[in-house]
């Protein structure tokens, strides 16, 4: 049934009707928006960041397949869009938290639960990571995609995926571990 | 048996062993502590990631704004030009498409009181029914992506209401 329903939402996204788009909009602003500030680490980032996969989707709603599924479509999107960042290196450090003069600024909007100290060792652990083996810990672990769909959102095969994240979890364990003793020392 | 690769034991975490493979993990667990541990410790990293990946912020209602707005622009656009290539294809298609504005019109004057045509009642009853079907996957699916209640199908429409912010 719920394969039934996609495909039936995917037909009239297809057709860019406007009520299924605010229906996919609805359903995954928050998730988009959460990826890429996630990845970022920068609200104003995320923002026009948001707004430009949503503005991608729009457009590119016509050549969406029959069979694609939404949120990694949409997460490919969002993936491309912040790796177009990146090459145009306007972010020099791609998670700019550990050593950013503006990590105390980012803190204080941040609010109570996420200024924990795990949650920044975390964010500055995947900072110091290769990009795509940080994409693909963050979109298997934290946003909870399967092998499959993480491959189908990098564009590569699920074998890739889990040797991709054999290897990050090591290079995480280690940049974390770098962390912590920065922290002691 | 020698100790397992690192790259076994990641994969064994995920799930992702075949079932003979998994079976002489466990079989070697069982007596290696080393193993074990390292097992554990992949387990703790990956719990770690998942909390982290549990904290979600709403999206600003400025970003909101900004995104109902383009995507607001675009649609009207694009309907535009579609309405516009369709006339420039055949005869019939320019007929055809009048044909359907009429009816639109016709229907829409003769529901004048109601203000919504007999298509958008059809589109509204559909979404509601899809609404309904999907409400127990999205609770399910990443329950703090979605908003209970905030899921709005059928009433809320891009374009149509130009004064109230629809999408939020
Ligand atoms: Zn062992």
């Amino acid at each position: 049934m719920a394969i039934a329903l996609e495909a039936a939402l995917v037909d009239q996204l297809r057709r860019q009707e406007e009520d299924a788009f605010t229906f996919i909009y609805e359903r995954h602003k928050a998730q988009i928006y959460n990826y890429l500030y996630r990845l970022s680490g920068s609200r104003e980032l995320a923002d026009d960041l948001t707004h430009d996969t949503f503005l991608s989707a729009y457009e590119s709603l016509p050549k969406l397949r029959p069979d694609s599924n939404i949120a990694p479509w949409l997460y490919r999107i969002a993936s491309n869009r912040f790796r177009d960042v990146l090459r145009r290196k306007r972010v020099v450090s791609w998670m700019p938290w550990g050593d950013s003069p503006r990590n105390e600024a980012q803190l204080s909007v941040l609010g109570g639960e996420q200024s924990l100290p795990e949650q920044e060792a975390v964010q500055t652990a995947l900072s110091h990571m290769k990009p795509d083996y940080a994409l693909c810990l963050v979109l298997r672990l934290a946003e909870g995609f399967s092998s499959e769909e993480t491959a189908q959102i990098l564009g590569i095969s699920a074998e890739a995926v889990r040797m991709r994240l054999s290897r990050a979890r090591q290079m995480f364990k280690t940049a974390y571990a770098a962390g912590e003793l920065g922290a002691v020392g | 048996m020698t100790c397992c690769e690192l790259d076994t034991l990641s994969r064994y975490v995920d799930g992702d062993l075949p079932p003979l493979e998994r079976g002489r993990v466990n079989e070697h667990l069982s007596d290696c502590g080393s193993c074990r541990r390292e097992v554990a410790r992949l387990r703790a990293l990956d719990d770690m990631l998942r909390a982290w990946g549990a904290h979600r912020a709403p999206l600003p209602s400025a970003s909101e704004q900004r995104i109902t707005d383009t995507v607001r622009r675009r649609h009207r656009s694009s309907t535009a030009r579609k309405f516009l290539s369709a006339s420039r294809m055949t005869p019939a298609a320019v007929g055809s498409s009048i044909a359907a504005v009429l009816v639109l019109l016709s229907v829409n004057m003769h529901a004048g009181y109601s203000s919504r045509s007999a298509s958008e009642i059809a589109w509204a009853s559909q979404q509601s029914s899809i609404k309904r079907q999907a409400a127990p996957l999205l609770k399910a699916r990443r329950s703090s992506a979605i908003q209970g209640g905030q899921i709005k199908v059928g009433t809320g429409t891009l374009g149509r209401h130009s004064n109230s912010t629809v999408l939020d």
